[in-house]
């Protein structure tokens, strides 16, 4: 499984981070050479591919380098860094090497975290997106251990993400909660924090990429039904009155983690290539959800992210005003509560 | 031009194909269309073939038409002259260097297998001369409902050319061109399974979902043509396509063809060549 940091460098260059836990195929570590080398082939930037539990000998390793330097142009080559770590003080000896001070002690996080697979995905930001649904769709309080269980959230973790929008929050005398409103201010920072999540890029290599509603028709005949259509596509499904014209690229959301099976991106479209540097533009955004329920809308075959789901990747993708106006479409037609 | 040139009496026998044919289909923009000299036109049906080939022949240069010589070919060739230096119909309109008419026959009907071979060959005689009229196996399947221009000559749909070329070349053959394509040696399959990609690439690129029609397309004109090889052509059609793609080299050849030919003023890079190869398997599949 790989998870990739993008930072800036000690010189100001971009840097990229992958982290790889467990690599044993001649296969697997090719792509990821590879995949490094495209991030820095438009950029002036650096990669560093860090290998835990990594299955090669040091000389395997270092002959499939010699056999990646001598396929792949010198000059983006050399900025494509390989070294199997062992210990957390090669790490730090690592990212002296190459990151900003400032940034040191984000990034070793980062890095020793993706290392041991640990999850990305806020628990407070879902807790809150447990509240929000209900109030959207006008159901009543719940318990706070429900809470926790919908939610896979411990209890100071659903505590805390009360307290975090407590003056939007309504409690009862029986213990339970519900959100009487949410302020811009709270929106504003659940979106924010909620789209911090990492997803995969792809863009198109084809030069005549396909459209995202094409891309979206062929998503819906694989079947799936742990992978939907959000973004801009999905809000227009729920709501097709809605302002919102031309969708920029198609948002995907996966009910899984961060490291799900993406091989069935390859069958997608053959102008696909994953990019996640943030200098491209990106075609396909894949987003996941390690909620236990995904919350999908499952209509004639076709899984759709929650329109929450939904707002989060637009914010994601800069679309401010959209998600504004959405909002306020939103909460124009929310039921009242039930008390 | 091309329409104009050819008597308004005989356009109705003739079929347009080849990178004009294709040009003319999917290069709306000026800018963009191919610059091609050779004008290639099927005459069709077969039935009428060798009398419509004639009466062109004869009525073009009758009009002042000048048939082009060509190096290992006799012209005029004569009632003598063996069939295997006899030059094809290739005539230049009077006051312009800029383009030919080369003439080629519908074939009787549609070979039964895929293959690489399936050249005929008709002796024609005309006022000017002996001429062959070639033929090949596949190419009558062009005659599946092609559009009638503006100009009033039918022009060949690209699906078809590309059925007809994919048919011809279920592998790569060794067999390279007789004359150098942009100052190089290409083996003709690369040639027109390049053409096929290009095809694929502009029908895509106008209409992301044309290609998906092709399948069906293709069962209609093969069920009107050739009922009962249907089933057999249509399950070899792509196998051309699948042996392109498993050869770098094979694949390098193709893209020069095509960007110095139909995409000279878009050309692709390998990686976008290979996509819209892998696209259109995608749709066939």
């Amino acid at each position: 499984m790989n998870s990739a940091i993008y930072a800036h460098g000690t010189s100001g260059v971009p840097l990229s981070i992958e982290v790889s836990v467990g690599l044993g195929t001649v296969r697997d570590l090719r792509k990821l050479l590879l995949d490094a080398a495209y991030t820095v082939r438009g950029n002036a930037g650096t990669a560093v591919v860090l290998l835990f539990k990594c299955g090669f000998t040091p000389a395997r390793l270092a002959a499939e380098l010699a056999e990646f330097q001598g396929v792949v142009r010198h000059d983006i080559a050399d900025r494509v860094k390989v070294l199997a770590i062992d210990t957390r003080q090669q790490i730090d000896g690592v990212l002296h090497e190459y990151v900003d001070a400032n940034q040191f002690e984000v990034l070793r996080g980062q890095s020793e975290a993706f290392s041991v697979g640990t999850p990305t995905s806020s628990s407070r930001e879902v807790v809150q997106f447990l509240l929000l649904r209900r109030w959207l769709r006008g159901l009543g309080p719940i318990k706070t251990a429900d809470l926790a269980t919908q939610s896979g959230a411990s209890s100071p973790t659903v505590s805390a993400a009360i307290k975090a929008i407590e003056p939007d929050v309504l409690r009862t005398r029986d213990r339970q909660v519900a959100l009487k409103s949410f302020s811009p201010e709270s929106w504003h920072k659940w979106l924010t924090k909620s789209a911090e999540a990492q997803t995969v890029r792809f863009v198109d290599r084809s030069g005549a990429p396909r459209t995202p509603e094409k891309l979206a028709r062929r998503l819906s005949a694989l079947g799936r039904k742990d992978v939907a259509i959000g973004g801009v596509l999905g809000a227009m499904h729920h709501f097709p009155a809605i302002d919102i014209t031309g969708a920029p690229r198609l948002d995907i959301l996966i009910h899984g983690t961060y490291h799900a099976d993406l091989s069935f991106m390859e069958e997608f479209d053959a102008g696909l290539v994953r990019d996640d540097s943030p200098e491209e533009n990106a075609r396909v955004v894949v987003h996941f959800t390690n909620r236990s329920e995904s919350y999908f809308d499952i209509e004639n075959g076709t899984a759709w992210a929650d329109v929450l789901d939904c707002l989060i990747h637009m914010w994601k993708a800069g679309l401010t005003h959209q998600v504004e106006d959405l909002i306020s479409y939103l909460c124009r037609q929310a039921p009242p509560p039930v008390q | 031009m091309v329409a104009e040139a050819i008597p308004a009496e005989l356009r109705a026998d003739i079929i347009i194909v080849g990178s004009l044919a294709a040009s003319y289909q999917l290069l709306k923009d000026s800018t963009q269309a191919v610059r091609t000299k050779d004008v290639d036109g099927m005459v069709a049906p077969h039935a009428r073939a060798m009398l419509s080939a004639t009466r062109v022949t004869d009525r073009l240069l009758l009009e002042g038409w000048v048939p082009q010589a060509a190096q290992d070919y006799d012209l005029p060739a004569t009632e003598q002259t063996p069939d295997s230096r006899l030059p094809v119909v290739r005539l230049k309109p009077p006051g312009t260097d800029a383009w030919f008419l080369e003439l080629l026959g519908a074939p009787p009907t549609v070979a039964k297998e895929a293959s690489n071979s399936g050249r005929g060959s008709s002796r024609l005689k005309t006022r000017g001369g002996h001429f062959e009229l070639p033929s090949f196996a596949y190419l009558g399947l062009v005659q599946f409902e092609p559009t009638m221009s503006k100009f009033g000559v039918r022009i060949a749909l690209p699906e078809m050319m590309a059925l007809a070329n994919l048919l011809h070349h279920p592998k790569i053959g060794a067999s390279e061109m007789g004359q150098l394509f942009a100052g190089r040696k290409i083996k003709r399959s690369n040639k027109d399974l390049g053409r096929v990609v290009a095809l694929a690439y502009l029908v895509d690129r106008e209409d992301e979902d044309a290609l998906e029609t092709w399948p069906s397309r293709w069962q209609k004109a093969l069920k009107e043509l050739a009922p009962e090889q249907l089933e057999q052509l249509l399950g070899r059609a792509s196998d051309g396509l699948h042996a392109l793609l498993n050869s770098p080299s094979d694949i390098e050849q193709a893209l020069h063809t095509v960007n110095n030919g139909l995409l000279s003023a878009t050309p692709l890079r390998a990686e976008q060549f290979v996509i819209a190869l892998r696209r259109l398997l995608k749709a066939l599949a």
